[in-house]
């Protein structure tokens, strides 16, 4: 049966959704266009991060009024970027007729990885395409309407036969700059069979050089390096935890993270319980010395059980001065010569 | 074995009986160069007596801050020159590109020189190069102290599937990769200033070898190799 009802629902959300009627509700809100690029400033970039709170949304406009919300919010507080979490593109399903169906066979089968497997292989197979055309339009029209850069999170796309976990920026015209596919997966996105991307990608924006990093490899050494490496000062790193151990990891990974590499990294959350439950603050972090009480933590959002938002004045010029004495010095040879050789035994392993 | 027992002490201070492990915590930023013979020599006997092994303190040799493993019939078995320096010691001493993991009946381990704890990448080629211990010896002038840096060993522990003993001259902690019930965030010992200090580290919490799902196995060194030259700047 549910196969059928998955059909069912995934008709009824082509037949509720059209790019049209997204850029209705969001002319309807008749959203001032801010000046907030107008003057970008390296001593004060100015970034949000959402903590979306999951809910299910019944209609399309109920989705798109809350991510305006959002939005709207960061944006009176003089965001420039404003970023939102990891399946963030996945909440639109609550659209769906048979929703309540899916969560009790979610539930059903949560403690069964291979059933959760399938299950969700079912999904993506039936919804990606017109959650992705969702999730993108309404972005892509927020982005537009406020005149802002806004990194979406990130949603599953299936491309052919093939499928990827990817997050995307898009420019204060609701173009996308660009995209980042998900690098190291986790256990379950792996049974899944998501295609970990092979770029690693750097972009130019009026408020910054950005790279977005989704899930933990915003909390992976390597590409965090080669991302500040290729010149990055801003990390937004769209995450999604589910445990508490996976959070407070997660806030000492980030924190281990920008004092090491003297980078900025915006974490924006899901939070709340909607089959299951989404720990985590969004938060933004910064090396020791040039946070206000030297904990890491430039801003971050109080409580981790509602939604939201977190605008996070940042310092690009800080990034280059001031190294902390213990953490401050780096040795490239080092890296060159015995983490490259590390790396080299491990191909070999694998 | 599974069981290590471990005491931090003052340099050269008798050791908790039913010690196998001594690490020195030592109030001094280092030993001097032209001291470092006669500190080593001490420190044979010390390991030889107390017949225990013995992570020295931090010693300036040949231009390089190091540490030393003696085992405990007072034989040196290891040693590790800095990869990193305070950024306070540049320009006085060198920093090495050596990476050594001392096989021992405790495990295998990496002696991590002051401020190389620090830096996520020597962890990181530690952990790929089979440490599954540690030892961490750290300077940290009392006006400098930051107990967040220890949240990020924990996460580091986490990362790279491997225990940590960080010992400075303020505290010391003990951690562990995994989260149990008795050690919440994976502290099993959380910045104890007491010296001695004893601790009896079980590393059958943690086996590296028979995880399936080692941090590490996640990793791709195939899409590192391809962005060398940016992971090195």
């Amino acid at each position: 049966m549910l196969p059928v009802k998955l059909k069912l629902s995934s008709f009824a959300i082509s037949l509720k959704f059209s790019p049209r009627r997204v850029e209705h509700i969001v002319a309807k809100k008749n959203s001032e266009r801010s000046q907030n690029l107008a003057a970008c400033s390296r001593d004060g970039v100015r970034v949000g991060a959402a903590q979306v709170e999951v809910r299910r949304y019944r209609t399309l406009a109920e989705y798109v009024e809350d991510m305006d919300r959002y939005v709207a919010k960061a944006v009176h507080a003089g965001a420039q970027i404003v970023a939102f979490p990891h399946g963030c593109g996945l909440l639109p399903i609550g659209i769906t007729p048979y929703f309540d169906t899916l969560l009790e066979e979610l539930q059903r089968v949560k403690d069964n990885s291979e059933e959760l497997t399938a299950l969700l292989l079912q999904l993506l197979d039936e919804f990606s395409s017109s959650l992705q055309e969702i999730f993108l339009t309404t972005f892509s029209a927020l982005a537009k309407a406020y005149g802002v850069y806004i990194m979406a999170g990130s949603t599953y796309v299936l491309e052919g036969d093939k499928l990827y976990c990817r997050s995307y920026l898009l420019d204060e015209n609701g173009l996308v700059l660009g995209t980042q596919d998900l690098l190291h997966r986790s256990p379950l996105e792996k049974a899944l069979g998501v295609v970990p991307g092979e770029e690693i990608r750097v972009f130019d924006t009026k408020a910054g050089r950005v790279a977005i990093l989704i899930g933990q490899d915003g909390r992976t050494l390597e590409p965090l390096r080669i991302a500040r490496g290729m010149g990055a000062e801003i990390i937004l790193s769209p995450s999604g935890s589910l445990t508490p151990r996976q959070e407070s990891l997660a806030d000492w990974g980030y924190k281990a993270a920008a004092d090491a590499l003297a980078v900025y990294i915006a974490a924006p959350v899901l939070s709340g319980t909607m089959g299951v439950r989404f720990c985590g603050r969004a938060a933004c972090y910064g090396p020791l010395n040039i946070t206000k009480e030297r904990d890491g933590i430039v801003n971050q959002v109080i409580c981790d059980d509602a939604g939201g938002l977190i605008v996070s004045r940042l310092n690009l010029e800080q990034l280059y001065a001031g190294f902390d004495a213990y953490t401050g010095d780096s040795n490239p040879e080092f890296i060159k010569t015995q983490l490259m050789s590390a790396y080299q035994k491990l191909t070999k392993r694998l | 074995m599974s069981l290590i027992h471990l005491c931090v002490t003052r340099p050269l201070t008798p050791p908790v009986e039913g010690t196998d492990l001594v690490i020195f915590s030592d109030i001094k930023n280092y030993v001097a160069q032209w001291d470092n013979q006669n500190f080593l020599a001490s420190c044979k006997k010390y390991a030889q007596s107390y017949g225990v092994y013995l992570l020295t303190s931090r010693v300036v040799a040949d231009g390089y801050l190091c540490l030393f493993l003696f085992d405990d019939k007072g034989k040196i078995i290891g040693g590790q020159r800095a990869v990193s320096l305070n950024l306070s010691y540049r320009g006085t001493l060198s920093r090495s590109t050596d990476l050594n993991i001392v096989r021992t009946k405790f495990g295998n381990l990496f002696l991590a020189v002051d401020v190389d704890i620090y830096r996520p990448e020597i962890l990181r080629a530690a952990a790929l190069s089979g440490a599954e211990i540690i030892l961490s010896s750290q300077f940290i002038p009392l006006y400098d102290y930051q107990s967040q840096k220890l949240g990020q060993l924990a996460f580091q522990a986490a990362d790279n599937g491997v225990y940590i003993v960080n010992v400075s001259n303020a505290s010391t902690s003990v951690i562990a990769p995994v989260e149990t019930a008795s050690c919440p965030g994976g502290f099993l010992v959380r910045e104890d200033d007491s010296v001695p200090l004893f601790y009896s580290l079980d590393t059958g919490l943690y086996k590296k070898s028979s995880d399936p799902a080692s941090p590490l196995a996640r990793l791709r060194p195939a899409l590192y190799e391809k962005y060398a030259s940016y992971l090195g700047r």
